[in-house]
């Protein structure tokens, strides 16, 4: 009994002594409070799969009424911003200088072509550097056209399957009806925040200690491994927790993403993803035993991985097998399903347990290595 | 005069590069891991919606309704269709995430398509919690479920809107980001090279003996940025020429050029780097720097979404995003092939950004001397 009090009390000495320093540097404060702000918004506002304004040349060698209604209906859709230009040649290189993201040719026997029927009359060619964005033009011209063709007088267009197929599609989207893309991406905002703060706030810890020296001294009394690793990762945790609170706040009030979950359900896979990302910085800052390479190795092991692999923005189910498989070993895909779902869904608890424990695993993992490599004694 | 400066900023740059090359270790994981990065993203990065997982749950006997689940056997947009037997588990099925999407077949399908005038319906219900894949896949559901009894009898327009695309007629994901992978892997190179320059000196203690040296401050932050340059365009030389050679993404622009605006940009983040440095008192300081400005700098740098997707606001403030104009210049020479005069004025943000925190950094400097 007296072995585990003063267990304890060597435990709280260290979560006082790092809970002093964190005090001391406003750097970490900055970390745990404005950093997630200042990325919340920059990421809420920023970061949108939903196209608009997006530029279009449209290169109108024709004159001719029919050829301006075609104008008139590209012009009247928020989705493109059409520029004129009075001849392909132009508007092709307008395309390949990145001016516009696609161009729309009607050339200059339009009208005449377009009244006799023979096709093709009008080409749209996109940019294919900008993969994704060209399906989108591709979809939304097809749109402007048919309705320009309707407005025509030609009531089938091109999508005829649509028109004369005999089974209708009902559509709903569930968690999300008004289809805002923004929902999905603000969680995943969070999920790539708090990977970052994790590590960040943990990663500089050891390895200063052992650039200063007053590792040495730490080493020397008799703190045992455990109260070292809990005792540096408690603060941390705690302020990361906060950040956590700060983005669930600003998601919902600020960007009006639904929270449907409970704070209980947040707070529990929030905190084991912290947990998670937390130790896998003082792992790293373990091993390296140096500021300059530990936070190398934080930047380029927090940012771009969590930021492909979370499946906000890229789709793990189109990533090869090898790589997918990869893709488990990151807990922000598990956290991200965690945050849409509390966000969106609600509390699915079959769904949040198990990929939190998916994460605690992964956690486990670091805490085990950590365990491994923290030295108990000077060599 | 000018001439021994320069001579003196460069030995301090080789005094960088020594103290670099000393530490195996750092200078391993400076190269290694953003180059790996940049081999298994180029695999990894898509934003196609295939290989899907998806519930159906058919309520019709006839044999229409198995037809139509026949015509989800598509690759690789599905990878599996989930046959249900309720309303009950096709919830479950959707909020447990084991699949994108749900199809449901009424009773009176078969019935309905028999009738030669009738109509049936098919109601698709999409996992709004990944509003954009679902959203896609959503999309070819219904193009699928719609032709899937189309009346021979309709006729087609051939007033058509003929599409093309042009640099990359397939849509290759890999072709589209490889551009904005290697100029992360070398910005993130550029940044973590630069960075600790100067606040490495303040926490080691090693700044005053720099500051009593002969070294006048502009010649320490020339030299510190010349060092900066010289890692990070090694860095990008790997990166690019992975990039060229190794995925054939042909370089469509002079190659002067693209040396030259490469090299630009280089100095543009190595000195956001510095002056991150000079402003910090401690690698702690110096590190967050870095996380402030890179991500939020690559985000919004229309790599994984269009820039002009962002409100107006942002759009204004993305003027003084470096990746940004880089990006721009990279997708033009190496996938466009855009014009040199369409190219040079990208490069003007650059220049003015190089020349503004070169500047700062200096400044910077020189009041924590004294």
């Amino acid at each position: 009994m007296r072995g585990f009090g003063n267990k304890l009390e060597r435990l709280l000495a260290i979560i006082e002594k790092e809970w002093l320093q964190v005090f001391r540097d406003p750097s970490a404060l900055l970390v745990a409070f404005a950093l997630p702000l200042i990325m919340l918004f920059i990421f809420g506002y920023g970061l949108s799969l939903d196209a608009d304004h997006v530029k279009v040349g449209v290169a109108l060698e024709d004159r001719s009424p029919t050829a301006r209604a075609l104008w008139i209906a590209f012009d009247a859709t928020p989705y493109l911003s059409p520029i004129f230009y009075a001849d392909r040649g132009s508007a092709e290189r307008a395309l390949t200088d990145g001016e516009v993201r696609a161009i729309l040719v009607a050339s200059s026997d339009f009208s005449q072509q377009f009244e006799s029927g023979i096709a093709p009359t009008v080409q749209l060619i996109t940019d294919g550097s900008e993969t994704n964005l060209s399906l989108i033009i591709e979809a939304y011209a097809q749109g402007v056209y048919a309705r320009f063709l309707s407005n025509q007088g030609y009531e089938r267009g091109i999508s005829t399957s649509n028109l004369a197929s005999r089974i209708n599609v009902e559509t709903q989207m569930r968690y999300n009806v008004s289809r805002l893309t923004r929902n999905s991406i603000t969680p995943g905002s969070i999920v790539l925040i708090l990977a970052m703060i994790g590590s960040l706030l943990t990663t500089l810890v050891v390895a200063r200690e052992w650039e200063r020296g007053t590792m040495e001294a730490t080493l020397s009394t008799s703190v045992g491994k455990f109260e070292m690793i809990v005792g540096k990762l408690t603060p941390y945790f705690l302020l990361g927790l906060a950040a956590a609170c700060i983005c669930a706040l600003v998601s919902r009030y600020v960007f009006g993403v639904p929270f449907r979950g409970s704070i209980f359900a947040y707070v529990l896979t929030s905190s084991i993803f912290l947990i998670s990302a937390t130790s896998q910085g003082l792992l790293i800052s373990t091993v390296c035993r140096s500021q300059t390479l530990s936070s190398q190795i934080a930047l380029l092991s927090s940012f771009l991985p969590n930021y492909i692999f979370s499946g906000v923005l890229f789709e793990i189910d189109a990533m090869p097998a090898p790589i997918r498989a990869l893709t488990y070993a990151f807990p922000a895909r598990y956290y991200t399903v965690c945050l849409q779902t509390i966000f969106m869904a609600g509390d699915v608890w079959p769904l949040l347990l198990r990929m939190a424990s998916y994460i605690g695993l992964i956690a486990l993992v670091f805490i085990t290595a950590m365990i491994v490599k923290t030295p108990t004694r000077l060599e | 005069m000018f001439f021994e400066s320069c001579v003196r900023a460069l030995m301090l740059a080789r005094k960088e590069l020594m103290s670099i090359a000393t530490n195996r270790l750092a200078l391993v994981s400076l190269f290694i891991p953003p180059i790996m990065q940049l081999i298994i993203f180029s695999f990894a990065i898509s934003q196609e919606v295939t290989n899907a997982r998806i519930v159906a749950l058919n309520l019709d006997v006839g044999a229409e309704g198995e037809s139509l689940m026949k015509a989800f056997n598509v690759r690789p947009i599905f990878r599996e269709v989930l046959r249900v037997g309720s309303y009950r588990e096709l919830d479950e099925a959707l909020e447990n995430q084991r699949a994108l999407a749900g199809i449901v077949i009424p009773q009176d399908f078969s019935r309905s398509l028999l009738d030669p005038k009738g109509t049936a319906t098919v109601q698709i219900t999409l996992d709004g919690r990944r509003a954009n894949a679902s959203g896609i896949l959503g999309g070819y559901i219904s193009q699928i479920v719609s032709a899937h009894k189309v009346e021979a009898t309709a006729e087609v327009s051939t007033r058509g809107l003929a599409t093309r695309r042009w640099f990359n007629p397939n849509l290759v994901a890999r072709t589209g980001f490889l551009p904005g992978l290697a100029c992360i892997v070398m910005t993130s190179v550029a940044m973590i090279a630069s960075a600790p320059l100067i606040s490495r000196e303040r926490e080691t203690g090693t700044f005053d003996q720099l500051v009593v040296s002969p070294f006048s401050p502009t010649e320490i932050v020339f030299g510190k940025a010349l060092a900066g340059l010289f890692l990070s365009s090694v860095a990008a030389a790997f990166a690019l020429s992975i990039i060229v050679f190794g995925f054939k993404i042909p370089l469509k622009g002079p190659l002067w050029l693209f040396i030259a605006s490469t090299e630009l940009y280089l100095t543009s983040i190595v000195s956001i780097g510095l002056f991150i440095s000079a402003m910090s008192t401690t690698e702690q300081q110096s590190t967050l720097g870095m996380f402030l400005f890179l991500p939020p700098a690559i985000m919004l740098s229309g790599f994984a979404t269009p820039v002009e997707n962002m409100p107006q606001i942002l759009q204004s403030l993305t003027v003084i995003n470096t990746v940004r104009w880089e990006l721009v210049v990279l997708k033009g020479l190496l996938i466009r092939g855009s014009s040199t005069a369409s190219i040079l004025p990208n490069l003007v943000p650059l220049t003015a950004i190089a020349i503004v925190c070169v500047t700062a950094a200096r400044v910077m400097f020189k009041r924590r001397m004294e």
